[in-house]
């Protein structure tokens, strides 16, 4: 309680500040809005608010039933990075969802294919991976894993990863993070395969072709709250909690906005 | 200690983005700045390990003796080839480099892109079944963007129109129906989403800066 009053005196200090850009959303509603989310998710995390249950995540559900048919078809699974590297939130959500594929993966002793387009990224993957491996005590696997860099470039980054799936044949797709144009050229390649596709992406104009062609689908925020039903500790889900909160007084707010203005 | 300093200089690094962001302080725009020079210097390393793994995955593919051995052998012989007419004639224009880039790469990069026109209708196919209810919906309101889309519907919407006490009016305005369509359920629902999605990017960006989300500390 003694961090959200420290951050609720620093807030109304901070307003006293010259803002930037007062039309441009990044005035005062934006920092109102900000901080009230910091203040929120700061005394969110008292232990004296009781467990919260989530609802299970169909996507996430499905993660196991993937690998597991992989493994039963002795083929490899196929993980792919999206296209912003990992300083972007997406990105991160993606590396927490490769953690929870490398432990199941590790625990089925299937081994993992994961072709990046930053190096950055690629280093992330690798310590995710070998954090999930020798989490389920099969370090062996990573020997079997190939975890490298393609190209930065957008189509032949797609083609790369196309010509891939061809030569591996992978039993299970997965798909996390930023996509944009190359999506549905490697999510319809995947079906052609007849591996079983997961996608989980941020990209509202790729959402329809990711449904289109994947079994499974983590649509826009659910691949946020998915990276924290994963890690399923109490801060983790509370922060969920807060998203959905913060999203109902968004509404209110938008709601007496329309009426104050229209009145 | 080795948990907490990186901790710490993610929550003060954190903190005073998000503050510069929303507050004009010329000490912390300049600091803005330093770290976006830094980001840079760091992505100038992150290539040299991204050169290495190309390398030495090409080369193992090679060397295995795979089906194709022909590809890794061409992507290395591609490589150490722009690189050396790179460094000894200079990427200006009319060098061996722009001329790669402008005849080979960018052919190559519309060909792949172009292959999306046939991903998309064979998507299309198998998305536009009606099997259910929603898949109706879906069904209807893409043959109404469809028609509105192309020549034909603007036709339909011509021989169609009928006058009313002096005001035409399009029995089958497909154009008319798509426009709806797209402007208002459509950016709806996109909204939604997009509205979700920040949401979803400020919470998990607090949980970095909080130490809640530590899974870049492996």
């Amino acid at each position: 309680m003694k961090i959200g009053k420290a951050a609720s005196i620093l807030f109304l200090l901070l307003i006293s500040f010259e803002l930037k850009g007062a039309s441009s959303g990044a005035g005062l509603e934006g920092m109102l809005y900000f901080f009230a989310f910091l203040i929120l998710f700061i005394l969110f995390r008292s232990p004296k608010i009781p467990s919260l249950k989530t609802r299970e995540i169909a996507g996430i559900k499905a993660l196991e039933e993937a690998i597991g048919r992989s493994t039963e078809m002795g083929k490899p699974i196929l993980f792919i990075s999206g296209t912003k590297p990992v300083p972007s939130v997406s990105a991160v959500a993606g590396m927490n969802v490769l953690g929870r594929i490398a432990k199941l993966a590790a625990r089925y002793g299937t081994p993992i294919v994961s072709p990046h387009n930053n190096s950055i990224t690629m280093m992330a993957a690798t310590e995710e991976i070998k954090e999930g491996l020798r989490s389920s005590n099969n370090e062996e696997l990573l020997q079997d894993c190939s975890i490298f860099y393609l190209t930065d470039s957008l189509f032949p980054y797609a083609a790369g990863i196309n010509a891939l799936t061809s030569k591996v044949r992978p039993g299970a797709i997965f798909y996390m993070g930023t996509f944009y144009a190359e999506s549905l050229i490697l999510t319809e390649h995947g079906q052609n395969t007849g591996a079983i596709q997961i996608a989980g992406t941020d990209s509202v104009a790729q959402i329809p072709f990711f449904i289109t062609t994947c079994d499974y689908l983590l649509m826009g925020e659910e691949l946020f709250a998915a990276s924290a039903y994963i890690q399923n500790d109490e801060a983790s889900l509370r922060s969920i909690f807060m998203l959905d909160l913060a999203k109902a007084a968004t509404i209110a707010y938008i709601l007496i906005k329309i009426f104050v203005v229209n009145l | 200690m080795k948990i907490m300093a990186p901790l710490l200089i993610v929550f003060i690094g954190g903190m005073l983005m998000a503050f510069q962001y929303y507050i004009d302080i010329p000490l912390l725009n300049n600091i803005y700045k330093g770290v976006l020079d830094w980001h840079m210097v760091i992505a100038v390393f992150a290539l040299v390990i991204a050169v290495k793994s190309l390398i030495e995955r090409q080369w193992k593919n090679f060397r295995q003796k795979t089906e194709h051995p022909v590809y890794p052998l061409t992507t290395l012989i591609s490589f150490f080839t722009v690189v050396f007419l790179g460094i000894f004639f200079g990427l200006k224009q009319g060098s061996p480099v722009n001329f790669i880039y402008n005849n080979l790469l960018v052919p190559l990069q519309a060909t792949i892109f172009s292959l999306l026109a046939f991903y998309i209708s064979s998507a299309a196919y198998r998305a536009f079944r009606a099997k259910n209810f929603s898949s109706t919906v879906l069904l209807i309101a893409a043959m109404i963007v469809v028609m509105g889309r192309i020549p034909l519907g603007d036709l339909i919407a011509t021989w169609t129109t009928i006058s009313i006490s002096g005001k035409d009016f399009a029995i089958l305005d497909f154009p008319g129906w798509t426009r709806w369509i797209l402007t208002v359920p459509n950016v709806g629902i996109k909204r939604a989403f997009i509205f979700g999605i920040t949401l979803g990017i400020v919470s998990t960006s607090l949980k970095v800066i909080l130490g809640i989300e530590r899974g870049w500390l492996k």
